[in-house]
């Protein structure tokens, strides 16, 4: 419940406002009031500049309908936004369903801002709009191979029996299942189904329900296709591959680098030894060749946990709210994400598309959509980020 | 009745000149507009308040064209008569 103005308090202000004593603003306010009641009492509608419109219906029932000036005053905060078409199959459950994910600008970048607008229905579902989830599975495959199969990997998005994130799954374990035999050449878009159809005895089952998969694809391909625009779909299969490709070359830069150490292993036994002495040169405990190994090898430096959680950029259609419920599970903590971004967002409700902002950590804010006083410290900023903006 | 006639209406009441009154008219809907663009309830007694509402980002249906649309967050303005301005309209109809 939204905090009252009483009739007093509403009386001094418009002293304040006007310069008149209180005696006069509170007989004239009760005039105006009076005088509206009268004319809908005689069925007639009242209008009011700059507050509106009051009418009465035969059964008594009294409609308003807000000055435009008053409305849009009111809605300023979210005046910037508009409203977005929605891909097919996609629902608020569908939006909920979706993890947090840390963010990554790589696959951003590539995004000219046009796609950008027309991607909202799969940003969401399909790619990460930042970066991956911590715990997803590293995705073995390469972008130039990738990008030819983007119109089957569609059109497996646009099967409204099988939800948009199992199929997505479902690309993972096909690309992971054909990275690892290394000598396989690049599936084409047509031997992807025979390979899938090549696998173990234990993926059959899968197999099998992606090859009746792709049959009903064929079948429904025409229909489907009449019914989504072309570039959302080039689009879809674009960030898809891009995602693929991203995941693809981590995981085959690691393969290469235990493929290389187990080459020098073998080829170099020499050099091992030259390795030793030097080392035991340098340092006298570096003279085993457990040490020796690891020093041939480059140290594997853990990456330190970013300070922050991801980097975002506003669009007409991604706004801080919209970051704040993807990334905290809550619209409500869309002020820290102001707080961090101070420096380049004068006003939170008039942020310029294209904008970065940094998604800051939970902890450094104590976000947590599950704690009833996290939700009221971010609900008291907002107030305070209102009040403050219109002084 | 519209602005003018309520204007020229007050101020045979109170005696006043129109300019007064249309000048205390502006100041009351500009008060009552700053008030609910701070998220406030503007109470009248007598007649009733008005609320503004937050209204969470969802998805509804264009009826026109029949496509899931995402429509974002917006703050309206509701009106709730008091009881006893429907009380008054009641007896005088």
């Amino acid at each position: 419940m939204t905090p009252k103005i009483t009739f007093p308090q509403l009386v001094a202000a418009l002293c304040d406002a006007t310069s008149s004593d209180t005696e006069t603003a509170t007989d004239f306010m009760r005039e105006v009031f009076d005088a509206i009641t009268s004319a809908l009492a005689k069925g007639e509608n009242a209008t009011i500049k700059g507050l509106g419109t009051f009418m009465v219906s035969e059964n008594h029932t009294i409609a308003w309908i807000p000055d435009e000036q008053l409305a849009a005053a009111v809605n300023e905060p979210f005046a910037f936004f508009e409203a977005v078409e929605l891909g097919d199959g996609v629902t608020e459950e569908t939006l909920s369903a979706i993890p947090p994910i840390p963010g990554n600008r790589e696959n951003e970048e590539e995004k000219s801002p046009a796609e950008e607008e027309n991607i909202a229905s799969t940003e969401d579902i399909d790619t990460p709009a930042t970066g991956f989830p911590a715990d997803m599975p590293p995705i073995p495959g390469s972008n130039s191979g990738k990008e030819e199969d983007t119109p089957q990997q569609d059109e497996r998005n646009d099967t409204p029996d099988i939800p948009d994130v199992s199929v997505t799954e479902e690309i993972v374990e096909d690309v992971e299942e054909t990275v690892l035999e290394e000598n396989t050449p690049q599936p084409s878009i047509s031997e992807e189904p025979a390979m899938s159809n090549d696998e173990p005895e234990e993926n059959a089952g899968t197999t099998e329900e992606e090859n009746s998969y792709y049959d009903n694809e064929d079948e429904e391909k025409p229909r489907r296709k009449c019914r989504l625009h072309p570039c959302m779909t080039f689009v879809a299969g674009l960030i898809i591959g891009l995602a693929i490709g991203y995941f693809g070359a981590i995981y085959a830069g690691d393969h290469i680098i235990e493929s290389a150490e187990a080459l020098d292993d073998a080829s170099h036994p020499d050099t091992e030894t030259i390795d030793e002495a030097q080392l035991s040169i340098d340092q006298d405990s570096l003279t085993t060749e457990e040490d020796a190994d690891t020093l041939t090898t480059p140290p594997i430096v853990e990456d330190e946990p970013a300070p922050y959680l991801a980097i975002d950029t506003v669009t007409p259609n991604r706004y801080l709210t919209t970051m704040s419920r993807q990334y905290y599970g809550d619209y409500r903590f869309w002020v820290y994400i102001y707080e961090e971004n101070k420096d380049q967002i004068t006003d939170p409700d008039r942020i310029n598309p294209g904008t970065t902002v940094v998604i800051p950590r939970k902890e450094k804010y104590g976000i947590d959509q599950n704690d009833k006083e996290s939700l009221a410290r971010a609900e008291r900023k907002s107030r305070e980020i209102q009040a403050e903006k219109r002084k | 009745m519209d602005t003018k006639s309520l204007v020229d209406s007050v101020a045979k009441k109170l005696n006043r000149d129109p300019k007064d009154i249309s000048a205390l008219l502006n100041g009351m809907t500009t008060v009552i507009k700053e008030r609910l663009c701070e998220m406030n309830t503007v109470a009248i007694p007598g007649f009733g308040e008005f609320e503004p509402i937050k209204h969470e980002e969802e998805i509804q249906p264009d009826l026109s064209t029949g496509k899931l649309m995402l429509l974002p967050p917006a703050i309206t303005v509701e009106f709730h008569p008091s009881s006893l301005l429907k009380r008054k309209l009641t007896e005088a109809q």
